[in-house]
């Protein structure tokens, strides 16, 4: 597929994602709206249970069967909510790649390294001999950093860092469009962490592969992310190009939560934090989720908030 | 006066030899997880301990507690060298020196209602004359962690993560021990969450007067909790210094890598940040790279630094450091 400069490469609209449990439908994604452009990175930022996981695998239909989506999916011009089983294999790795949290449980420890390739590539071209897997393995292997003899070795050989560099590979190979990051670097140290952004960074250039990365560390999306869209009990409240968004942020939750991150300036003591915790998503309240902890509160916010339009971003206040 | 004076503490654990290598006489090997340190904290001080995975933090944190037993070196609690003390005069120190660790819910046990579980070590330490009084201490420690009466005969998976590690904190705290090991206690928590216990750990640290031994991952979070910070590399210390040396002007290039690899939460300063990402990753703590443990991947590595190992040496500022950049000679 090719796309002109601002082409966009997914679109949400109306988006939900309701999964089943034995409680009731957890209405984890509420009505999102986001789009996604060529070569551009937008970080989805929230804390645990706001919907943000849920999203990143909703893309790609990776829920159990009795969850229930709604709204339109775009990925390229194809609305995949319609799409089977079947039909969403083909979008899987090829369009949209993924990338998990835990290497350790996403790669099977017991299957080659160039299995894992072999099996990911044979998905969409039957035919593909061992030798031409191989060949595409090892050039993959080599821009990810791991010499590419170390195919031939089995996952559980690899260090933390050196199976995120796997994963991303695994995650390339296809040359996808777009590339879901799900909390990339969360179970790595500092310095890996560092090295692994930069690579992911520099292969997002060098393919011009759209990342949507998915975290709870504002710190990593400052680095990364071109725009940012922060979400709050199963919405996007408000979502904007990176600096508006540290600088200028207009919803009272970003504001907040960016206040009670921990920053390094000595010269600055003062800790805040956001009383309260999150509504249940079993049971969500009418009117604004965020007004039960909200200092401005006021009375209309018990009606559904509109959407703003501001500048390039949205705000839902 | 020093709580806790450790010194040339050592802990390596033995690498478990397959019957093939027992046979075939293979030397056993070690995991040098601590490899020699001393270190004091005064009362009343936090003490904070960083460094990557596998460095010899939490190791530590376990050994100054006597949860495992030291290879070599001494541990002084108040005085009393508590490496030689029986398991019985231990037990009766335990009460004085208490763990909170990183995961609330592998810490409790899911049977046991948060009220009994928080009550448990008065029943241990024989605190309190009759049940009544014992509830009366745990609702009261319960107040102190901010958590409502009704949670007492509640039970952990109906708690929210931020207030589960709220019994945890009020279980370590309430046989009013002197000295607190708080192993990466807030590293699971979300942001607003993890800003409201460090609030809660400061304002107790104050009103107990209890001295923290603080292992975290997370630089920022020392800047509120620790008068002095010991980064570790691969089970020694290579740099120790308040926040202000360690953050704003760190003088050991592994310490310099560790801030400049801190993803900053402000798109400005990220961009102004100076970067030092050394390459490769910690070797394997069973061999440890020769001298210096960090000259493979240091950028100013010397020849001394391959064959001799740097000493920690005080420096004017008042930090500590081991490395030959700094030495005179």
């Amino acid at each position: 597929m090719s796309y002109a400069k601002d082409e966009i490469v997914l679109k949400a609209q109306g988006l939900k994602i309701h999964y089943h449990t034995q409680k009731g439908y957890v209405r984890a994604v509420d009505g999102i709206d986001l789009f996604v452009r060529k070569g551009e990175t937008i970080g989805v930022v929230g804390e645990s249970g706001c919907g943000k996981s849920t999203f990143g695998q909703g893309i790609l239909k990776l829920l159990p069967a009795k969850t229930k989506y709604e709204g339109e999916l775009l990925v390229g011009t194809t609305n995949v909510i319609p799409l089977d089983e079947k039909e969403m294999k083909k979008v899987r790795g090829k369009i949209v790649g993924m990338i998990f949290q835990d290497p350790m449980t996403s790669l099977n420890p017991i299957v080659k390294v160039e299995k894992l390739f072999h099996e990911t590539l044979k998905e969409h071209e039957p035919n593909i001999s061992m030798e031409i897997s191989r060949e595409r393995t090892a050039r993959i292997l080599e821009k990810v950093g791991i010499e590419p003899e170390r195919m031939r070795e089995y996952p559980f050989q690899f260090s933390g860092g050196m199976r995120q560099r796997v994963m991303i590979a695994l995650a390339l190979v296809l040359n996808p469009d777009i590339v879901i990051a799900d909390e990339p670097t969360t179970s790595l140290d500092v310095i890996v962490q560092a090295q692994i952004l930069e690579l992911l960074d520099e292969l997002r250039r060098s393919y011009n592969t759209s990342v949507i990365l998915i975290t709870h560390d504002l710190g990593v999306v400052a680095q990364m992310a071109d725009r940012i869209a922060v979400m709050y009990a199963g919405q996007i409240v408000e979502q904007n190009i990176k600096n508006k968004i540290y600088y200028q942020p207009k919803h009272p939750y970003t504001k907040l939560l960016l206040k009670s991150i921990p920053n390094t300036n000595p010269k600055d003591l003062q800790l805040n934090f956001i009383p309260g915790s999150p509504p249940s998503l079993l049971d969500v309240p009418p009117g604004c989720r965020f007004a039960s902890r909200c200092p401005f509160k006021m009375t209309v916010c018990e009606k559904e908030p509109p959407v703003f339009e501001i500048d390039e971003g949205q705000v839902k206040c | 006066m020093s709580l806790l004076r450790v010194s040339k503490l050592k802990k390596y654990f033995a690498v478990k030899r397959s019957a093939g290598e027992i046979l075939l006489r293979v030397p056993q090997r070690y995991v040098k997880a601590v490899d020699g340190i001393s270190f004091e904290i005064n009362e009343g001080e936090t003490f904070g301990l960083v460094g990557e995975s596998g460095s010899g933090k939490t190791t530590t944190g376990r050994l100054v507690l006597r949860l495992i037993e030291p290879t070599e070196g001494t541990i002084e609690f108040d005085g009393i060298d508590i490496t030689r003390l029986s398991n019985r005069d231990m037990r009766l120190l335990r009460n004085k020196m208490q763990v909170i660790f990183q995961d609330p819910m592998a810490a409790l046990n899911p049977y046991m209602k948060i009220g009994d579980a928080v009550k448990h070590g008065l029943e241990i330490h024989n605190i309190g004359k009759n049940e009544q009084e014992r509830k009366k201490i745990v609702l009261e420690m319960l107040e102190k962690v901010n958590l409502q009466p009704e949670i007492y005969s509640r039970y952990p998976h109906e708690l929210s993560g931020g207030q589960r590690q709220r019994v945890v904190i009020a279980r370590a705290l309430i046989l009013k021990p002197r000295f607190v090991v708080a192993d990466e206690a807030l590293a699971m928590l979300d942001v607003s969450v993890r800003s409201q216990l460090l609030k809660l750990l400061l304002d107790l640290k104050r009103e107990m007067n209890l001295t923290f031994l603080f292992i975290t991952h997370d630089l920022a979070t020392t800047k509120y909790m620790c008068n002095r910070i010991g980064v570790m590399y691969l089970g020694k210390f290579v740099e120790i210094g308040t926040y202000k040396h360690i953050y704003e002007s760190p003088m050991h290039p592994y310490t310099k890598a560790l801030i400049s690899a801190i993803p900053e939460p402000d798109p400005n300063i990220m961009n102004s940040k100076k970067r030092f990402i050394p390459h490769g990753e910690v070797p394997n703590p069973i061999n440890p790279p020769k001298g210096c443990r960090f000259h493979p991947r240091c950028p100013f590595s010397m020849d001394i630094c391959t064959s001799l190992e740097p000493q920690l040496i005080n420096m004017q500022d008042g930090r500590t450091i081991a490395c030959h950049l700094y030495n005179s000679h």
